[in-house]
């Protein structure tokens, strides 16, 4: 799979490394059971600190992506380890919050808002779909 | 004719040397230039065009002055071959010195250009892996290595074999012609002289493929699959490089024992030690001119991959002192692509980097006293 960073973004490179790899997941070009690189490997072909590789499988392996094997190193989970729970909904709610309030401040309507996330939502699920029939 | 034979000789490793320096800007990667990170494009730019000129120019005229340097003092010199190789040594060392100065000049020249015109102020700084790279097939096989072994124990059995057929005092060492001019009392540990230079040479050519295998994909964001297929060549041509010229080596060595042992005749020795380095320099050259730095000058068929996105590299100017020496304690990479030229470099804030250097002295200077405690 590809991963590509921005330097110069203001997204953390944890942050982006996370979005890679689960964007990696939905497509398919990750699969349950494929080893990632090692956090020594990832960090020195990316040309980065260790702790940002650390840091990017720590929250994968929290929020369930991956699974941390003492040989085996970092692992895709099973989808059914990530499906979402009352606790991926709380959080979910939580996230939103400060971007409908920022989008709701600035005027934007709820119709507008909701035509925006169905695009987004839509375009995942063709890099989901890509990946079933491949 | 052995007079001969030596300026031959001496010139010629002005000629490597000059020929080195002078190729290098044309198989370095287009995005960098003399050690400077540029974006795509920036290669043709008429004011680099005059700097790579103005650094061929110097480096040609600089090979040309010590060339002749050469020829006087052979004159010069005559018979006296000691002082004819203790100038030489002199004068390849000068000449690398000046060499260094011309390059460092063109770097210069880059890095004025670059701050005036500040190519990457607005594109994005992108990096791209492929998470994939460690599964894929980038090296030549590690079995090869057991042929080097084979050699190595067919030398030694081989040796132990001759060991009562021989006379008391054997020949060790030639002059050009092949006529033996130093003789050494024979013992088991003179005749094991060889496997242990050949076992060395072994554990040498290992730790090159290791570090080949361990060393950071390189990968242009801009143009990703067509410089990840070049980079995966470029592994694999300078892997079977390695494996082929060091059990070349090896075979050599093996066949020199063999003269020494009487079983051959030492012109055999003479010439396979003439041929083999010139093998590995037009080998060098060959790969060189074919695969460039990262592979940047393998044609791959651009119709099958997306086309191209602009992106800039990243830039990382200020961890490569003089564009050449990578110094960077937040990348825990030990192996990197060299910016100057083709080939690795290590990391030097990495203190693993400061260990394989000393390791490396210690096994020249181990092997230099231990051929010395021999007598050779």
């Amino acid at each position: 799979m590809w991963l590509t960073i921005d330097l110069t973004s203001d997204v953390p490179i944890y942050t982006q490394i996370r979005n890679g790899i689960l964007t990696g997941i939905l497509s398919g070009e990750l699969t349950p059971g494929e080893s990632l690189p090692s956090v020594r490997q990832l960090a020195s072909d990316l040309g980065i600190n260790l702790h940002t590789v650390n840091k990017a499988y720590g929250v994968l392996k929290q929020e369930g992506f991956i699974q941390v094997h003492r040989k085996k190193g970092a692992v895709i989970n099973a989808p059914e380890m990530y499906r979402a729970d009352d606790g991926y909904y709380a959080r979910l709610r939580e996230q939103l919050h400060p971007l409908i309030a920022e989008a709701c401040c600035r005027g934007v309507s709820i119709d507008d808002f909701t035509d925006i996330c169905g695009q987004i939502y839509a375009h995942y699920q063709k890099e989901a779909r890509r990946n079933d029939h491949e | 004719m052995n007079n001969v034979i030596t300026l031959i000789s001496m010139l010629m490793s002005f000629l490597a040397v000059t020929g080195a320096f002078a190729l290098f800007p044309y198989v370095s990667r287009k995005t960098t230039i003399f050690g400077v990170s540029v974006p795509e494009g920036v290669y043709d730019d008429p004011r680099v065009a005059r700097i790579r000129k103005a650094y061929i120019m110097g480096v040609c005229i600089a090979g040309l002055l010590f060339a002749t340097g050469v020829v006087l003092l052979w004159y010069l010199t005559g018979a006296d071959a000691a002082a004819q190789g203790i100038w030489l040594s002199v004068l390849v060392f000068v000449n690398l010195f000046v060499n260094g100065a011309v390059y460092l000049r063109a770097y210069r020249g880059m890095k004025r250009l670059k701050a005036e015109e500040d190519w990457n102020k607005d594109a994005p700084q992108l990096v791209t892996i492929d998470t994939g790279f460690r599964k894929k097939k980038t090296m030549i096989s590690p079995l090869y290595f057991i042929a080097y072994l084979v050699v190595i124990a067919a030398t030694a059995a081989v040796s132990f074999l001759r060991y009562d057929a021989l006379p008391s005092m054997i020949p060790v060492t030639f002059d050009n012609a092949g006529n033996a001019v130093g003789f050494m009392e024979k013992s088991y540990r003179l005749l094991l002289n060889m496997p242990g230079v050949q076992l060395i040479i072994t554990m040498i050519m290992l730790f090159v493929y290791y570090s080949i295998s361990k060393s950071r994909q390189q990968v242009d964001p801009a143009n990703r699959d067509v410089s990840l297929t070049q980079n995966v060549i470029f592994r694999r041509r300078w892997s079977a490089f390695t494996v082929f010229c060091g059990l070349g080596m090896v075979s050599v060595f093996g066949i020199i024992q063999l003269s020494i042992l009487g079983i051959l005749s030492s012109s055999v020795t003479v010439i396979l030690s003439l041929l083999l380095p010139a093998a590995i320099i037009i080998y060098v050259i060959v790969l060189a001119v074919s695969t460039g730095q990262s592979g940047s000058r393998v044609k791959v068929d651009k119709g099958d991959y997306p086309p191209a996105k602009a992106a800039a590299v990243r830039e990382d100017d200020s961890n490569w002192k003089f564009g050449a020496w990578y110094y960077n304690p937040d990348d825990p990479s030990l192996f990197v692509e060299k910016r100057v030229g083709i080939g690795w470099t290590v990391n030097w804030a990495r203190p693993m980097a400061w260990v394989i250097i000393l390791g490396i002295l210690a096994l020249v200077a181990g092997s230099l006293i231990f051929s010395f405690s021999t007598g050779r």
